[in-house]
């Protein structure tokens, strides 16, 4: 056997834990008429968000179009997706963690980062106990399953969560990592995507652990920065920090949405694109960020997908600025007559909005009353809810969810007594 | 091809051309400068296709004849020559010989035939103008062009002249949108610029290299797309910007709130102690004026704060305006004044600096929400 690439056993303890088919387990969770069956949500954007070990047995992927799972898997359950009560589970998840440790990284809505290190003395236990405390928890109380991996870093706890699933529990000490890395593919590997793989394939790299015994030197000089992270995280040192505070800014906020039914409508899908503007500028201006670079794409019902980007005079998140720049680059890539089925908005180069240095050909005061408007707007759409106030243009928008593939989930349908449809109370929906 | 020249002179002449050569360039000819001998001494040329120059020198010229050298090469080679005459010769498939005491270098040349044509100096009338007066008008306005590439129209100096007596007024303006720049100057002999025309950054930067070279005045010429400079046997060609100049005769305020002298140099050193403090990107700085005393102030989350009080003979009642601190250091430096007048208006209207000694001098920096 190779020899061990650390012997320190448990220098850190970094913990991953990840949500088996999140957005399927909850609605099992919720509808115990659909426990062991395939389940798969997404209904209403016509392509497969989550499916549920049941669907994923039988074949169905995510991304599939439904015409293709009703083909594969007849008995499936269709489900549009719900993202209200989803987040509202996740928010749940996370507070049991918190439990275990105060530190609990948010990585995304289904998975997340504790940093477990001298917590053992505290619980009285291993911490493949407590990985395994965390998940009985979790089961119990939202009667769903996680897959938790725990490691040295944050890079090799995923690949351990990853190791088994569902419901897997992976822990591995520092003196074992070498094993774990000579079973791992590079393809596996969190950071590494087909690009690098082939790269590092030309050089004889085929498992991670060929990769870290590779000296820090070659690394640099073929993947740089980021490559010698990858190096030291999958090594055991604990490169990236557990992030407890959650980013405090953005370096791009982008917003890029699917609408169903597809159109060829100009007005139709500038007004879409208007709209991931303004969700994106509403974004922006909660971290008080403004954005020096403005990207446009849209997708067409075929795919194709076009994006033009362009740097703007003055840094902005007010979408008034920003609505003329968006339709020069939207009319330089709109094709009449051809269908549409998504748009997107992306906000880049972040900076703070202050100081804001006003500039010489532009009327300062217009500038702070814009400004000023959007945080009325804001403080509308917080207590309204978000789009409260919109740009005419997206009075072209029509209802989502019409036409005949509509379907709009349960807790949007119907409300529970004296909520309004924008303001529901925070608990999911049940029988 | 087969020259004699000094040293000196070729050296002289090949730092010249650095500036203008193209180091990362698509078209490989660019970086090279072309060598002309004939009758009358050596010409050299370079260009990038948006400034060109050529520059005479004098040489002992054997045979007539022409080569493309590596400018970057040749000039690395000359410089570390021993200061004697040197003989260059060009041999078999654009062999150059450089021989100079014991050292002989042989380097690859060009077929002459693949380096660009410089543009033939246009129809527009010539005049000659004090290089003087030209480099100090450069260096009172070049600082605020842009480099923002996205922004090409303000990537330059724009050159305009107003009617006058004899030759009128010549103006020069700069901006990046943040602060602008404007310098007027009688100029004598006439001369018709019909309209304002934009010279680039690095033609800006190699004109200022001109007149500072040249010791006296130069001739310029301008037609509708190129600029040509000429003074002791250089001459430089640049495109001018095909793009429209904004109107900035809009920004200068009709009337002034307060108008308030300060030493130049107190402030100068003021601004540079406390502005270490300031946010590296915006260099924000905040001016707190009250009679007799301004406050200069910054504050940064990451690293603290700093705070400096200066004497003035404000009188109004107290206000409040923030700057960014680069943008008033690099007007102040050029201004030669003792005082510096300082024209205000409201935290949302610009500051227009005026220099009592050179009444053809404004300056508008926009202030800055802090």
């Amino acid at each position: 056997m190779e020899n061990p690439i650390t012997l320190h056993i448990w220098p850190r303890a970094i913990a991953h834990v990840d949500a088996d088919a999140f957005f399927a387990s909850v609605e099992q969770s919720l509808h115990p008429e659909y426990r062991n069956r395939p389940v798969i949500t997404g209904a209403e954007r016509g392509i497969v968000a989550a499916a549920s070990y049941e669907a994923k047995a039988r074949g169905v992927k995510r991304g599939v179009p439904l015409s293709e799972v009703t083909r594969i898997c007849p008995d499936c359950i269709l489900l549009p997706s719900d993202y209200e009560t989803y987040s509202l589970f996740s928010k749940r998840m996370f507070s049991i963690m918190r439990r275990f440790t105060p530190e609990v990284e948010e990585y995304s809505i289904d998975e997340a980062f504790l940093d477990l290190t001298g917590t053992r003395r505290l619980h009285h236990t291993s911490y493949k106990e407590i990985g395994r405390m965390i998940q009985d928890e979790i089961k119990k109380e939202l009667d769903i399953t996680v897959s938790v991996g725990i490691s040295l870093s944050k890079g090799t706890a995923k690949l351990c969560s990853k190791f088994r699933k569902p419901a897997g529990l992976t822990a591995v000490p520092g003196r074992h990592l070498h094993l774990l890395l000579s079973r791992t593919e590079l393809s596996k590997v969190w950071g590494f995507g087909p690009n690098t793989c082939a790269l590092l394939k030309k050089h004889g790299i085929k498992t991670a652990l060929d990769f870290v015994d590779r000296p820090v030197e070659f690394v640099k000089r073929l993947l740089g920065k980021t490559g010698c992270e990858i190096w030291g995280e999958l090594r055991g040192e604990y490169v990236n920090r557990v992030d407890t505070i959650g980013r405090l800014k953005q370096a791009s906020i982008s917003k890029f949405k699917t609408f169903t039914p597809p159109t060829a409508d100009r007005g139709v899908v500038r007004a879409r694109a208007l709209r991931n503007l303004e969700g994106a500028c509403i974004k922006a201006r909660r971290y008080d960020q403004v954005a020096g670079k403005l990207i446009v794409f849209l997708r067409g019902q075929d795919f194709s997908t076009e994006g033009l980007e362009i740097r703007l005079p003055r840094p902005s998140a007010s979408p008034v600025d920003l609505t003329g720049t968006l339709t020069e680059l939207f009319d330089e890539i709109y094709r009449p007559g051809k269908l549409y089925r998504a748009t997107g908005v992306v906000l880049a180069e972040l900076v703070d909005s202050m100081p804001l240095q006003f500039g010489i050909f532009e009327e300062p005061e217009r500038v702070m009353k814009h400004r000023s408007v959007f945080g009325a707007v804001d403080a509308i759409g917080e207590r309204f809810g978000k789009h409260t106030v919109f740009l005419s243009d997206g009075l072209k928008i029509p209802k989502q969810h019409e036409g005949p593939r509509g379907r709009v989930a349960r807790r949007r349908a119907e409300v529970l007594p004296g909520e309004t449809s924008r303001q529901h109370v925070k608990l999911p929906m049940l029988h | 091809m087969e020259i004699k020249i000094t040293k000196n002179e070729l050296l002289g002449g090949l730092s010249l051309v650095q500036g203008i050569v193209e180091r990362k360039t698509t078209m490989p000819i660019l970086a090279n400068v072309l060598l002309e001998a004939k009758s009358k001494g050596l010409t050299l040329t370079a260009t990038d296709l948006e400034v060109g120059v050529t520059s005479n020198l004098a040489a002992e010229v054997i045979t007539d004849g022409r080569v493309a050298v590596h400018a970057r090469g040749l000039y690395d080679i000359v410089k570390e020559l021993p200061n004697e005459t040197v003989h260059l010769t060009v041999g078999e498939n654009q062999w150059v010989e450089i021989s100079c005491g014991r050292a002989i270098f042989k380097v690859v040349g060009l077929s002459p035939e693949e380096f660009p044509a410089l543009p033939k100096k246009g129809d527009g009338a010539t005049v000659k103008l004090e290089g003087e007066i030209i480099g100090e008008m450069i260096e009172k306005t070049s600082f605020a062009m842009s480099s923002d590439e996205t922004r090409f129209n303000l990537n330059g100096v724009y050159i305009e002249q107003e009617k006058g007596s004899d030759g009128g007024i010549l103006r020069m303006v700069a901006t990046d949108g943040h602060r602008l720049s404007i310098i007027e100057r009688e100029i004598k002999g006439k001369w018709k610029l019909s309209k304002g025309v934009i010279i680039p950054r690095k033609g800006i930067y190699e004109l200022k290299r001109l007149v500072e070279n040249a010791d006296g005045p130069i001739d310029v010429s301008i037609d509708e797309k190129h600029v040509v400079a000429s003074g002791k046997g250089t001459t430089l060609i640049i495109r001018l910007i095909d793009g429209q100049f904004p109107p900035y005769k809009q920004v200068l305020p009709s009337q002034v709130k307060r108008n308030i002298a300060v030493d130049r140099q107190m402030i100068l050193q003021v601004l540079k102690r406390v502005s270490i403090l300031s946010v590296d990107r915006s260099r924000g700085v905040k001016f707190a004026f009250s009679p007799k005393n301004l406050e200069v102030s910054t504050s940064n989350p990451d690293l603290g704060e700093a705070r400096e009080e200066l004497p003035i003979n404000y009188k109004g009642e107290k206000f409040e305006i923030g700057f960014n601190a680069r943008y008033f250091i690099e007007v102040l430096n050029v201004m030669g004044d003792e005082q510096a007048q300082f024209q205000m208006g409201d935290d949302t209207t610009p500051c227009v600096l005026k220099s009592e000694k050179d009444k053809g001098f404004t300056h508008i920096v926009m202030p800055m929400r802090l």
